[in-house]
């Protein structure tokens, strides 16, 4: 039976008592009481191995993917959202949902430091999306004193922020606009090349990659378009499935590796990434397959939501072998988009072997127990959604975490890919602010009130954190237990 | 005695109730187990064992056992005779009985070598062949590398030769027949072809009667193709046949490193264009998988129509096909790479996806220190109700037989196992070492498969002869015995 204890009472104890805040959350934790099945209170967390640190409600916006930067003596934590409208007590404004700028230097006080409103829109269709953070002095031609935060601007546009001074957010550039589609981007710090998910126009799908230079963040350099053969200007038959995101090993791994589809007809493509940059640019189809190592699918009952590469594992159980010790793989986490289990399959993870990367073969799997919740009944979507992406010494290669909507988020021991396993997790408790989730029935629209984590990630020292679907806002977490044992924190 | 020896003999006593049989080279060891128990055991006379397959004649259950190379005493014509076809009454499973044992020509070969003795067998009733003798039993098996021959059975203590269905070959491996249409499926290794083995189809519903229908490899392997560096690449292992119901066939490949696995349409295999152009072999194909770093794939094992229980409540996928993709490993205490069994997702059948894998604990690479090879070889191919979806029976080499929990395939669960002890016929099996071969003496279990009644029969490739053995526990409670 996992344990509840009140996350509004923590809530309370951490703003009331800084100091004491952590001695609290242990009596929260010994006062818990054991809930019994059939009786479960929503406003009640769920945990195991992992408890809650602090938490704020991101001026109940609709969450989505929370990124944490260190800059200087400060950790900020940027969060991208879904679209909508909400009250801004800093401006005393209602604003478009867009970017939510934190402090969170103190987890346990997490302090909302600005809103950068978005584009107009609900849902996937407005907002801002997307964020990603590079320091002036590790791009090559940055301003050395300066931030820059690189954002979607809802699905016409990508921008570029100064963020030096985070409570002072300044737009310095619009990389790209006119677009018909935007998603997860990836930009490496160290090169300022950018792969972002982009719509362009003539292409034939509204999520494809166009590869920039944004090693000087005020004068963008475009490189070139480029999707699955398929997709390009031109092409006939069937469109292939929309890019989610890339991941780029940068110029050392030399591989990006691209996850397709969300909740069907999931592709992994792997990509020679100086190829990729190099190559011709014209796009056709010969073009496109030109720097394409690998392509693939994972049939009509998957997605590739997120396609994260763990590489270079030396395998304890193989240590015996003569060969094969060292593998390569790639994580890739499936995105459930249907509430209730409706309309689709489940959506999982995937362990892919990658170590002869012409010839991918998932070997395993992840999965959480429908019974153990009853998530399926619980409101909402229940399934994979997102892994974190930063790779910390003390979690890379031994934990992961993935967000599986109403069944919060999973702490997964991977130190053996051939058989993860889930060694923690964290359901955060609804609030008021928590908005619902419907479905069809013959006798009309049945909705209820369930957390719906979205993205995690963590940052340098181990915190995690996790943004909420249906406006319950940002959880910062830590591994206890058994589940910290797993993990290398010296 | 010093106290640890005590210890470490206490610890044999209740891990291993039967006794080492043998001291000196490398000890061999005794059984051990989890939810199986031995019923019954016999020495196949001391011969390299391979294929083992269990037929109900009558009020009768005959076991045939396939051998490799080698040669040993028959006590019942007193003569030494080469590895061939051991027929066994084992209707008392507790008192298996060798009725006959058919020789080749392989007493001087190598012993336990490959593509000698009588490795593969098969065995139909006349009454479900199309046009067998409804009075007969039919046997088919290998004869070294040189043919697959037609026996009659029908009184397996004078097995009578009917007819080489295909000789002069250079090779011979797997068979599949079926019995309720009388095709059959035999891998041969044909002169002229770019691979040592393809597969040939015949129409044996005349057993007396055979008739070629075709050949078949992957394209690349035909002859007069150009030729390759390493021409055992994808070598073919036979296919799993789901007759004309399933329209299926399943072709593992690959001998040691890049393996595959195809996914093949029965109807359009054997009635398509047979001429062997690269056209017509991709003909009747649905898709080719490659299967990574894994091992060659040696053995397939198709679920069909999978309930998955965690999917209950979804509305879509609930419903899977599945194939169990196995390797084999080939070299002696681990010198090679790791090897698994893999459950592939095929609801797609065009595009199948790896799903888990099943791998035998290892812990501090125990496995790979006691002797022989370590790593999967086959599982049942008998689909009886007992066991078909619920249970998967593994031989694992020095690891014995493995009982899988396949009911969900998503998390296959290892739920009993058992390890035969050696006895006084087990070979010695050797790694080459910087002083010379080092050898030891362990089980190293070659085939399985189940009969009807539930027993689970085990073969040994070191020559520890046959077990059969019973499931307890939970093996027998995941299974269907009503």
């Amino acid at each position: 039976m996992p344990f509840r204890f009140s996350a509004g009472a923590c809530r309370f104890a951490g703003l009331a008592l800084t100091a004491a805040a952590a001695g609290l959350l242990t009596a929260c934790q010994t006062t818990a009481t054991q809930g019994t099945q059939g009786t479960r209170d929503p406003r009640q967390v769920e945990a195991r191995n992992m408890q809650l640190v602090g938490h704020n409600d991101l001026q109940a916006r609709t969450a989505y993917q929370p990124v944490i930067h260190q800059q200087g003596n400060r950790w900020i934590a940027y969060v991208g959202h879904h679209g909508g409208v909400q009250f801004n007590p800093l401006t005393g404004k209602k604003e478009d949902n867009g970017t939510s700028i934190l402090d969170v230097s103190d987890p346990r006080q997490p302090k909302y430091l600005a809103h950068i409103p978005g584009d107009q829109g609900e849902g996937e269709a407005g907002a801002a999306q997307m964020v990603r953070i590079c320091d002036g002095k590790t791009l090559p031609k940055g301003d050395p004193a300066k931030r820059y935060m690189l954002r979607t601007f809802g699905n016409k546009g990508h921008e570029i922020w100064d963020v030096t001074v985070p409570e002072k957010p300044a737009l310095l550039t619009t990389v790209v606009k006119g677009l018909k589609g935007t998603h997860k981007n990836w930009w490496e710090c160290d090169t300022g090349i950018a792969y972002l998910v982009s719509g362009v126009q003539e292409w034939r799908s509204t999520r494809m990659t166009q590869v920039w230079d944004l090693s000087d963040p005020a004068k963008p350099v475009h490189i070139r378009d480029f999707g699955l053969a398929g997709q390009e200007p031109g092409a006939t038959g069937k469109v292939p499935i929309n890019l989610h995101g890339p991941i780029s090993t940068g110029p050392k791994g030399n591989r990006i590796y691209f996850g397709y589809g969300t909740n069907t007809d999931g592709v992994l493509q792997i990509v020679d990434r100086e190829k990729l940059i190099k190559g011709p640019k014209e796009p056709t189809p010969k073009n496109l397959l030109y720097p394409q190592i690998a392509r693939f699918e994972l049939g009509p009952y998957s997605g590739a939501h997120t396609t994260l590469p763990i590489l270079g594992m030396n395998m304890q159980q193989f240590a015996k072998d003569a060969k094969g010790r060292q593998r390569d793989f790639v994580f890739i986490v499936n995105e459930s988009l249907r509430n209730e289990c409706t309309e689709e399959a489940r959506q999982l993870v995937y362990v892919v072997d990658v170590t002869n990367e012409r010839t991918p073969f998932p070997v395993a799997n992840f999965d959480v127990p429908e019974e153990s919740g009853n998530f399926c009944a619980r409101g909402g979507r229940f399934g994979a959604h997102s892994s974190n992406e930063n790779q910390p010494p003390m979690y890379a290669k031994r934990v992961l975490f993935v967000t599986w909507f109403n069944a919060g988020v999973r702490a997964l021991d991977i130190r053996n890919p051939y058989s993860p396993k889930e060694i923690g997790y964290f359901i955060p408790a609804i609030t008021d602010n928590t908005v619902q989730r419907c479905i069809k029935t013959p006798q009309g629209a049945r909705c209820k009130i369930e957390i719906q984590s979205n993205n995690v990630e963590v940052d340098d020292r181990g915190y995690i954190y996790v943004a909420d679907r249906v406006n319950t806002g940002l959880h910062i977490l830590e591994l206890s237990g058994a589940a910290r044992e797993v993990a290398s924190f010296k | 005695m010093k106290f640890s020896k005590i210890v470490l003999a206490i610890i044999c006593m209740v891990v291993a109730p039967v006794s080492p049989a043998q001291d000196g080279l490398g000890g061999g060891h005794g059984a051990e187990s989890r939810n199986m128990r031995l019923a019954g055991m016999s020495d196949l006379q001391g011969r390299s064992a391979f294929q083992v397959v269990i037929a109900k004649q009558g009020e009768r259950w005959i076991a045939y056992v396939g051998t490799h190379g080698g040669g040993a005493m028959n006590p019942l014509t007193g003569q030494e005779e080469g590895n061939g076809t051991i027929i066994l009454d084992v209707s008392d499973a507790r008192q298996p009985r060798i009725v006959h044992h058919i020789p080749t020509a392989s007493k001087k070969a190598v012993e336990g070598g490959e593509g000698t003795g009588a490795q593969m067998v098969q065995v139909c009733a006349g009454k479900d062949l199309p046009r067998g003798d409804p009075a007969k039993a039919y046997m088919m098996r290998t004869d070294g590398s040189r043919a697959h021959e037609m026996w009659d059975v029908t009184v397996p203590e004078r097995p009578v030769k009917i007819t080489d269905i295909v000789a002069d070959l250079r090779s011979t491996h797997r068979q599949a027949w079926e019995c309720d249409t009388g095709i059959a499926y035999v891998n041969s290794g044909l002169p002229g072809w770019e691979v040592l083995r393809m597969t040939q189809a015949w129409d044996l519903s005349d057993p007396a009667k055979p008739v070629h229908v075709r050949d078949f490899a992957l394209p690349g392997q035909q002859p007069g193709a150009p030729k390759r560096a390493n021409r055992r690449l994808h070598d073919g292992h036979g296919p799993f046949s789901t007759g004309p119901k399933g329209n299926r066939l399943y072709f593992g490949y690959g001998n040691v490193g890049s393996g595959a696995f195809q996914i093949v349409d029965r109807e359009k295999l054997l009635n398509g264009p047979k001429e062997p152009t690269p056209e017509n072999l991709l003909y009747p194909q649905l898709s080719f998988q490659a299967t990574g770093t894994m091992q060659a794939v040696h053995a397939v094992l198709p679920l069909i129509g999978m309930e998955i229980p965690e999917y209950s409540r979804y509305t879509k996928g609930r419903v899977r096909d599945f194939l169990l993709v196995l390797p084999e490993a080939i070299e002696n205490e681990c010198h090679e790479g790791p090897t698994m069994m893999v459950v592939v997702d095929i609801t797609d059948e065009r595009n199948p996806i790896g799903v888990a894998n099943f791998q035998v604990e290892n812990k501090d690479g125990r496995f790979c220190t006691r002797g022989g090879r370590f790593g999967p070889h086959q599982t049942q191919e008998n689909l009886t109700r007992i066991y078909h979806k619920r249970v998967v029976f593994v031989a694992w080499f020095n690891a014995g037989v493995r009982a899988v929990d396949i009911r969900d395939p998503y998390n296959p669960k290892e739920i009993g196992f058992y390890i035969p002890a050696t006895n006084k016929n087990t070979r010695p099996e050797c790694v080459k070492t910087a002083e010379g071969p080092r050898c030891k003496i362990a089980i190293v279990t070659n085939n399985v498969e189940v009969d009807d009644r539930g027993y689970v029969y085990m073969t040994d490739r070191t020559r520890s002869g046959l077990h059969i053995l019973e499931p307890t526990g939970e093996v027998r409670k995941i299974a269907n015995f009503k």
